[in-house]
């Protein structure tokens, strides 16, 4: 067992904001809660990267997720009407329920708990000494725009997919009369 | 601010000219996509003078780059064929205009396809090459598989235009994606490192949700969706940590490097094998094979038929190439591997075909039906993949040729089955009753894909069912054992069983009659959606006698 110091302090008082607040996403019923809960967790996981010397990963993660996509949640909450559900006649084959659920729930987390055990334990990690904290983003910047320049301009693809996706599925023509 | 030297550029940018001519089918498709989009966009709705010039131009280009395909099939043809061909290819994109006031959209995004199709065949000849970084390989085999990705998607193109739901929606947006989608999976069969791998993946992904929701407003549609992507975003989940452990362990994104770690002896076989099969999870769910298949059912009958059509051919053929690579990459060849990849292949075989087949068996819906036998057909193509070390690649290479085959007839069975829902309004199986005497025509192409797709003769599915057999009996252990015979066996059970619900339909077809007092419209006549069941016709009767030339073009399909 190694010394605590404040490393390792911060690092698991930054994994249990992460893991926390994820797990109590699962049991909210509520997504407005589900929102909030989801805010601590990334804010977890920001801190985590900034431990792990990860400075540009951990402001996009600040930026992005907490800034942009858990604000949109809310607004999408907001703005989105009830409606009421009702039946597509697609079958559902092998829904789990009642016992079924619970055994397979329990099943899913013991193989869940086997498997975490198994990686933590005997995976021969790649490790490296850890240098002065130094920014990270010219490098990453570098990398982008040569070693990783294909998926960086797929993930443009990518992102015009779901745009067009998006603005199709949303968009209300007049003659549909919804 | 700090500009860099000339000479550094050229360093950073070195070898990315050349590989950029090398991904030109990719970039064909991208742009024919954002055309789409952008000639939808201005000229779309209206039938005015821009429609009218762009609808001529698109069918002067689509004629042309249908006959450039001709001469890079086959060099050199007689001046016979090149003009039928011509003059067929005059006649269907006519069709395609005259069906439609959009129908040049779809049109358009045939062009891009076509022309896709002969850069790849242009390229085929080409060394096997690493672009980017080794980021994406050209070989062989990817090339086999992009041009089966090529022809379904053309045939999707063709069917949506057939497609009646589809014809007053904006077209535009369904195509572009579409071409995208492609282009995806073109990257998917090559890719060679994990970043590719995911961000291809998603890119298939993520257009596939698009996709399968098209028919707004339709509720079995957007539920259909919605679970594609929840168990999507699983299926990514558990991939991508497969992924990070391999990056944990080596250090590297590459294909190269951890094919070095998960050879060079036993590091940690027990954590190699789970971040191994974490990751084949995430393909075997893109490919539908059991146990990752559930998804399978129910976004195949909810989505539009050209789209359900599209995804179990395409979709499959590209998780299987992934699939294959990456068997390949965890074993490094033939030797020197911590688990029996050929063993776990075959039991994940064997429990997908028989899963697949028991489940179609009581399905009366025939999209339903349809799906459950795509996800039996994976298994019968994972016989191959089992025997992916045989000599010559006799695995993978009957694997790819039944892929085709399998295009085919699967494409060819649900073309059917949107013509018959188009006049009749059902999918249900009941409603094939009688259909020979009412649409012969439509029930003899049925007939003959749902043989092929048993896998009898004269049909191509017999031929491609052959050589998976050959393939899986051939095999050859590391101790000179033929181990996979076991596999061959459970795979001929299974085809007895396929025969029932397969000839369920057929019977209906030709030995009963509708039901008395409900007297179903005849078939009417739609006759491009005609002309396409029969493109897919004559390949599946053609290639059940003379397969040589292209069961030759499928062997040595080495991999980079």
């Amino acid at each position: 067992m190694r010394t605590l110091d404040y490393g390792t302090l911060a690092f698991w008082a930054f994994a249990a904001t992460a893991v926390v607040p994820a797990f109590l996403v699962l049991v909210t019923r509520d997504v407005v809660r589900m929102a909030f809960w989801l805010l601590f967790s990334f804010a977890g996981f920001a801190g985590l990267y900034f431990l792990l010397g990860a400075d540009f990963l951990a402001l996009t993660q600040v930026m992005v997720y907490i800034g942009g996509i858990l604000i949109l949640i809310l607004f999408g909450v907001m703005l989105t009407r009830r409606r009421d559900g009702g039946d597509s006649g697609i079958a559902r084959d092998g829904a789990p329920r009642g016992s079924g659920l619970v055994v397979q729930g329990v099943t899913a987390a013991g193989l869940l708990g086997l498997l975490a055990a198994a990686v933590h334990t005997r995976t021969p990690w790649a490790v490296r000494e850890a240098g002065e904290p130094a920014y990270t983003a010219a490098g990453l910047g570098d990398l982008l725009l040569t070693d990783f320049i294909l998926p960086f301009e797929v993930a443009s693809v990518v992102l015009l997919v779901a745009l067009v996706g998006a603005a199709y599925i949303v968009r209300r023509e007049p003659e549909e009369g919804e | 601010m700090e500009w860099i030297s000339a000479g550094r550029f050229a360093e950073l940018s070195h070898g990315f000219p050349g590989d950029l001519v090398a991904i030109a089918p990719e970039v064909a498709l991208a742009t024919a996509a954002c055309a789409v989009l952008l000639l939808d966009l201005g000229l779309g709705g209206t039938r005015g003078r821009g429609g009218g010039v762009v609808a001529a131009l698109a069918w002067v280009a689509a004629v042309v780059a249908l006959h450039r395909v001709l001469g890079a099939v086959w060099p050199g043809a007689p001046l016979a064929a090149q003009l039928a061909l011509d003059l067929g290819g005059v006649l269907v994109f006519g069709l395609m205009l005259a069906g439609a006031p959009n129908g040049w959209v779809g049109l358009v995004a045939l062009v891009g396809t076509l022309y896709a199709l002969e850069l790849v065949l242009a390229r085929s000849g080409d060394p096997a090459a690493s672009l980017f970084r080794a980021m994406l390989v050209t070989d062989r085999f990817a090339t086999f598989f992009k041009v089966v990705l090529l022809l379904g998607t053309a045939a999707t193109i063709l069917a949506s235009s057939v497609y009646r739901p589809m014809e007053d929606r904006r077209v535009g947006e369904f195509h572009s994606v579409l071409l995208l989608a492609t282009m995806g999976m073109f990257l998917m069969v090559g890719a060679t490192d994990a970043v590719m791998v995911y961000m291809s993946i998603e890119l298939v992904s993520i257009a596939s949700f698009v996709l399968v929701a098209w028919p707004r407003g339709d509720r079995s549609a957007a539920e259909a969706s919605l679970k594609y992507i929840v168990y999507s975003a699983v299926a990514s989940g558990v991939m991508v940590y497969g992924l990070s452990l391999f990056y944990g362990m080596t250090g590297s994104t590459n294909l190269a490097d951890l094919t070095r770690f998960t050879t060079r002896g036993q590091p940690e076989a027990g954590v190699v094998a789970i971040a191994s099969f974490l990751v084949l999870a995430g393909f075997g769910y893109k490919m539908a094979m059991v146990p990752f298949h559930f998804w399978a059912p129910d976004v195949y009958q909810g989505a539009p038929t050209p789209v359900t059509a599209y995804l179990s051919v395409t979709s499959k053929a590209a998780g299987v190439a992934i699939f294959a690579r990456f068997v390949h990459a965890f074993t490094g060849g033939p030797s020197g591997s911590l688990v029996d990849w050929t063993q776990v292949v075959a039991v994940l075989a064997a429990l997908t075909m028989t899963l697949g087949n028991l489940a179609a068996l009581w399905q009366g819906n025939l999209k339903r039906m349809l799906a459950y036998s795509s996800v039996a057909h994976v298994g019968y193509v994972l016989m191959g993949v089992a025997a992916w070390d045989a000599p010559q690649g006799a695995g993978l290479n009957a694997a790819a040729f039944y892929l085709l085959v399998y295009f085919l007839m699967n494409m060819g069975a649900f073309a059917v089955v949107l013509l018959v829902a188009d006049q009749v309004g059902s999918e249900e199986v009941e409603t094939y009753r009688g259909l020979g005497s009412r649409a012969p025509f439509t029930a003899l192409a049925m007939s003959v894909f749902l043989i092929a797709l048993i896998g009898l003769p004269p049909t191509a599915g017999f031929v491609g069912k052959f050589q998976l057999f050959a393939a899986a009996i051939d095999h050859v252990n590391g101790v000179g054992r033929h181990d996979l015979v076991w596999l061959a066996v459970v795979a001929g059970v299974n085809t007895a069983i396929s025969v029932y619900y397969y000839m369920r339909v057929v019977k209906n077809m030709w030995l009963e009659h509708g039901e008395e007092g409900v007297r179903e419209p005849a078939m009417g006549p739609p006759i491009l959606g005609h002309l396409t069941v029969l493109m897919l016709l004559v390949p599946v009767l053609w290639l059940g006698v003379f397969f040589g030339r292209v069961a030759q073009a499928a062997r040595s399909l080495s991999l980079y």
